[in-house]
């Protein structure tokens, strides 16, 4: 493959609020390029995750290398990153910042500048990243794109004044963005003759190659055969392959140097070797030091996860294994419940990572899964002077054992506009927040920062945010720390039985109402049985809620007419069915939508 | 024409007659308003079924009824033709011959020309003696316009009349109904059905439910209207032997049990169900397919509907009767020609297997007072029945769900199995593998 100079080569991502438009303009972009036909493009070429497809967010970055032909009739090299677009993902996205020279900031015309927008355009000039505003959505009839542009200069201080306006959906003024690219994106400059420095910004497992590092390359040059160094987990291998991506594809090419971006395969089973953010080097010719930022990313929010059906529980573990083979942050562990049986504690960046695995073990690996109440790490500071970390509920010592308790709090940055600050004001009140600031960045909508605890937002925060702000209030937050807290373990007894599926640790304040929802839930969802069933929540020995499934009086068959007796047969075969999705406790039984009911006490 | 197994096969014959002059709000059978020439064109249709399939069966018929819709929605011309049809095709040897009837139909001429056609069972929907619960349902007529015609059939020489009741209606209340059930045993019919409302989907119920503007009484009421429906008619002398059915002695409804003896029967008119052979099939529900199948220009000859049937019958003959025995006392078997005749045509052919017979046995068996016989369930499928169902038996009985005579070797719904009988019976449903 002929050599590429670095002057020719544009490495950059695109970032933007969810839903303003980045998926569909990487789409333009690849179609402009020409590398592949019209008839060619999918709808969304980046977003090759079926699931990704549906929740029309981008899960795990993913990356392309296009050919474009300038006007000035050079081909140009250009890299496009894809960044994930969800708060639970924010170290794979400040990675895949670090990967680049530039960023092409979209900003709706019609909504303007939003949390994610603001937050994600910051983490880039961290990365000291060149930004490139574009206008997106011209052709919308609500669009302002004169106001827009006035917010980019406002609010973050970008000369907004030549940025392109384009409608990606209708493929309004992509070529002005092209040239844009080569003009205001610098290219690459590292030595290729030092020793090697890659940044891995996403790394994936496949059944023949193994894995496969998605990487930057800042100085250097690695090809076959080379021995590489990951330099954080001290992982070494020799590398099998070394290649570009195409689009969806991966094209090998004999060598990857400085400036350029790329795959390695070697051999690696597992991408815990691979970590995102580890520096890629040569193991015998290393260089000085690690390239900045790399962390090991911490899950925050854990769950327990059981198959629904107990003889699936091998299927589950496997699954899991597979899953984790390309998820370096999905953590897992073994652990028995009284109520569910075996299953594993799961621990995820957030409630949307937790959402997408439990959706692909349910869809790729065909499990039924029942998932216990999201918790956090709470911190136990013991009376002994130990201190453990709890993340199942079954867990937690018993209080006489207990000095104090810590929970993990979030620095929130909530984007609202001023009609709704009340509104979100009162929301993060409930949810325990403490106010730090409120700024107005243009008359009509300001920012508001708070200390949120975690726990009080992995369950519905966001769905509650968008409630009661109309969908105008946008949300970014970042792990700040533990605080002391009065935390209490909240059990529910069923027919007099505790259900340890359905315990679970919060604030003393909050145990109250949550008890009292969670009963009356638990009412709705289980059916009515032969006698009378109470539903109990309790602290301690306290009862504090109480609710009963009275018994069940009628169920009868109506009139077999004319000897149909399909009909009847479907019925019953319908009520079999459905007490096989029932699990057994004592006399009760307990549909296993019961414990996924309590996770979403706010619906109504 | 006539073989010399004749004498020992016993049929149940269905009649359908989908036609109402007005559907009522609950209904969700297969019954719909008609112009007369839509009458004519099924009874002639219908004839055409029954000439066709009844001689193909070979069987003594041993019950007959006349359902729908409302089969005295016929006028008195249709009446006789079908009537006569019957006559001439079937073998009735001491028959218990029904014939639905509802109020605001029924005729002097229409009983006497029934009873001579060899009707001697009647079985009248009245549902309640409230006109006001009456307009509510969207029933045409009124209380006393029902003692007319039950009157009508009295005097027309019918003693075996059944009348049809319905508890947990809207605007119904404790008093209202307990009027209803006494007014009735007043009459003392025969036999009376007593169930309660159903909201099927489909229905405008259904619909007026979803909108909160039917008013139907709370499930307390329900179950005392229920209790009372059983201390009433016990105390008047009727004997309750199905979860809905009441019966003064030796009136049980023959026809009705068979389907809980798992006994066979055909179904002739749109949408009728069948069960014989081992299969379980039915006719289309489709007016317009239905005539012309059937009809006049109907087409007699191959069609793609009759070549299913056959490889149907022809692979279930391999396995027939080395599987289970089709009735209690099989002293003959179908011969394939003559199940080809019959299910010539016919919808939803199946072949019922040992497994759902078996599952079939028990929760039909089970709507009897009496229950089933575990005697009779080990002849007909050669397997025990204690054995077969041991994993869930225990818990039934011991729950007081199911109850035993041991003396009798019967097992029966206790009150409150009854209650919950949907509970009971999906327990009989077995695994796929349990029953080899």
């Amino acid at each position: 493959m002929e050599k590429i100079e670095q002057s020719h080569i544009r490495n950059f991502c695109i970032v933007a609020h969810i839903d303003h438009g980045k998926s569909t303009l990487a789409d333009r972009i690849i179609e402009k390029t020409g590398l592949l036909t019209s008839r060619e493009m999918q709808a969304q070429v980046l977003d090759n995750m079926e699931l990704e497809r549906e929740r029309g967010i981008t899960i795990k970055a993913q990356t392309v290398r296009i050919v474009y032909k300038a006007k000035n009739g050079d081909e140009y090299i250009f890299n496009l990153i894809d960044t994930p677009g969800h708060v639970d993902f924010n170290y794979e996205v400040s990675r895949s910042l670090a990967a680049c020279e530039g960023a092409i900031l979209i900003v709706d015309a019609a909504q303007g500048i939003e949390a994610q927008t603001l937050a994600n355009c910051y983490l880039a000039l961290d990365h000291d990243l060149e930004i490139m505003p574009v206008i997106n959505k011209i052709d919308l009839p609500s669009a302002d794109p004169d106001r827009v542009k006035e917010e980019i200069e406002d609010i973050i201080g970008l000369d907004a004044s030549d940025a392109p306006l384009i409608s990606a959906k209708l493929g309004t003024n992509i070529d002005e963005v092209l040239e844009q690219i080569i003009t205001k994106i610098p290219a690459p400059d590292g030595d290729e003759n030092a020793p090697l420095s890659a940044l891995i910004f996403d790394s994936i497992y496949d059944a023949y190659k193994g894995v496969i590092i998605f990487c930057r390359l800042f100085e250097g040059s690695v090809r076959k055969g080379q021995e590489i160094l990951m330099m954080a987990t001290g992982a070494k291998a020799e590398v099998v392959e070394t290649g570009i991506f195409g689009a969806g594809q991966f094209i090998p090419a004999d060598e990857l140097s400085a400036g350029m971006v790329g795959y390695i395969t070697a051999s690696l089973k597992n991408v815990g070797d691979t970590r995102v953010g580890d520096t890629v080097t040569l193991a015998k010719n290393p260089c000085k030091k690690a390239l900045p930022g790399y962390k090991k990313v911490q899950p925050m929010v854990y769950c327990g996860l059981y198959p629904a059906d107990g003889a699936k529980y091998n299927d589950l573990r496997d699954a899991l294994e597979k899953l984790q083979l390309n998820d370096a942050a999905l953590q897992y562990e073994a652990e028995t419940s009284v109520a569910l049986g075996f299953g594993f504690r799961c621990g995820f960046l957030g409630l949307l990572h937790l959402e997408i695995i439990q959706e692909r073990l349910e869809r790729e690996y065909n499990l039924d899964l029942v998932t216990t109440a999201p918790g956090v790490i709470y911190r136990v500071y013991k009376t002994n002077g130990e201190m453990v970390e709890v993340t199942n509920p079954s867990n937690l010592p018993d209080p006489s054992e207990i000095e104090h308790m810590e929970e993990p709090v979030v620095a929130a940055e909530i984007m609202v506009t001023t009609e709704y600050v009340g509104a979100i004001m009162s929301l993060c009140q409930e949810r325990r927040g403490v106010y730090l600031s409120m700024e107005y960045i243009e008359e009509t909508r300001a920012v508001l920062k708070y200390d949120l605890p975690l726990n009080e937002i992995i369950y519905d925060f966001f769905d509650a945010l968008k409630s009661r702000s109309r969908g105008y209030a946008s949300l970014d937050y970042e792990m700040k720390g533990y605080v002391p807290s009065k935390l209490v373990k909240l059990d529910i007894l069923i027919n007099r039985e505790e259900i340890d599926a359905l315990s679970f640790i919060l604030h003393a304040d909050t145990a109250y109402e949550r008890g009292r929802k969670m009963c009356e839930k638990l009412k709705k969802e289980i059916p009515r049985q032969l006698f009378e069933i109470p539903i109990q929540a309790a602290i301690g020995s306290k009862i504090i809620a109480r609710e009963t499934v009275k018994a069940l009086r009628k169920d009868v068959l109506a009139k077999c007419y004319g000897g149909d007796i399909s009909r009847k047969r479907k019925l019953l075969e319908k009520q079999k069915e459905g007490k096989k999705r029932m699990r057994q406790f004592g006399s009760v039984e307990i549909p296993q939508q019961a414990f996924m009911s309590v996770l979403k006490l706010d619906e109504e | 024409m006539k073989n010399k197994y004749m004498a020992e096969r016993k049929l149940s014959l269905y009649i359908h007659i989908p036609f109402c002059v007005r559907k009522c709000l609950y209904c969700d059978f297969l019954s719909q308003e008609s112009s007369r020439q839509q009458r004519e064109r099924y009874t002639d249709a219908l004839i055409r079924e029954i000439k066709e399939t009844v001689p193909a069966a070979e069987c003594v018929i041993d019950t007959v009824f006349i359902g729908g819709g409302t089969p005295t929605c016929l006028e008195t011309d249709l009446l006789e033709r079908l009537g006569q049809a019957v006559l001439e095709t079937c073998q009735l040897s001491g028959a218990e011959y029904t014939i639905e009837a509802n109020p605001g139909t029924i005729s002097k001429e229409k009983a006497i020309l029934l009873r001579e056609l060899g009707g001697n069972r009647v079985s009248i929907g009245l549902q309640s003696s409230n006109d006001r619960e009456l307009k509510k349902l969207g029933r045409i007529h009124t209380y006393q316009e029902f003692l007319e015609g039950y009157e009508i059939f009295r005097e027309a020489g019918f003693d075996n009349i059944n009348i049809d009741l319905m508890a947990a209606l809207p605007g119904q209340d404790i008093a209202s109904y307990r009027e209803t059930v006494c007014r009735v045993l007043e009459l003392q019919p025969e036999h009376i059905s007593a169930y309660s409302l159903m909201i099927e989907e489909g229905t405008p119920f259904f619909q007026m439910e979803a909108d909160g503007i039917l008013s139907l009484p709370d499930e307390d009421t329900e179950r005392e209207m229920y209790d009372l429906t059983d201390s009433l008619l016990s105390a008047a002398g009727y004997h309750r032997y199905e979860i809905s059915n009441y019966a003064k002695r030796e009136m049980e409804c023959r026809h009705n049990l068979t389907y809980w003896n798992m006994g066979e029967y055909l179904g002739v008119g749109l949408g009728a169900s069948s069960f014989l052979g081992g299969f379980r099939f039915r006719n289309t529900t489709d007016f317009t397919k239905y005539l012309y199948r059937y009809g006049r220009q109907g087409n007699r000859g191959k069609n793609s509907w009759d070549e299913r049937a056959e490889q149907k019958i022809k692979k279930a003959s391999c396995l027939q009767d080395s599987v289970w025995k089709t009735a209690e006392d099989r002293t003959v078997d179908w011969q394939q020609n003559q199940l080809s005749e019959i299910l010539k045509g016919k919808e939803q052919i199946h072949r019922v297997s040992r497994k759902e017979a078996m599952e079939e046995f028990v929760f039909l068996g089970l709507r009897k007072i009496e229950g089933i016989s575990a005697a009779a369930f080990e002849q007909r499928f050669g397997c025990s029945f204690y054995q077969l169902y041991r994993d869930i038996l225990p818990g039934l009985l011991q729950k007081k769900l199911l109850a035993e005579d041991e003396k009798r070797g019967r097992i029966y719904l206790t009150k409150l199995g009854i209650d919950v009988s949907n509970q009971v019976l999906a327990e009989f449903l077995l695994e796929e593998d349990t029953t080899n």
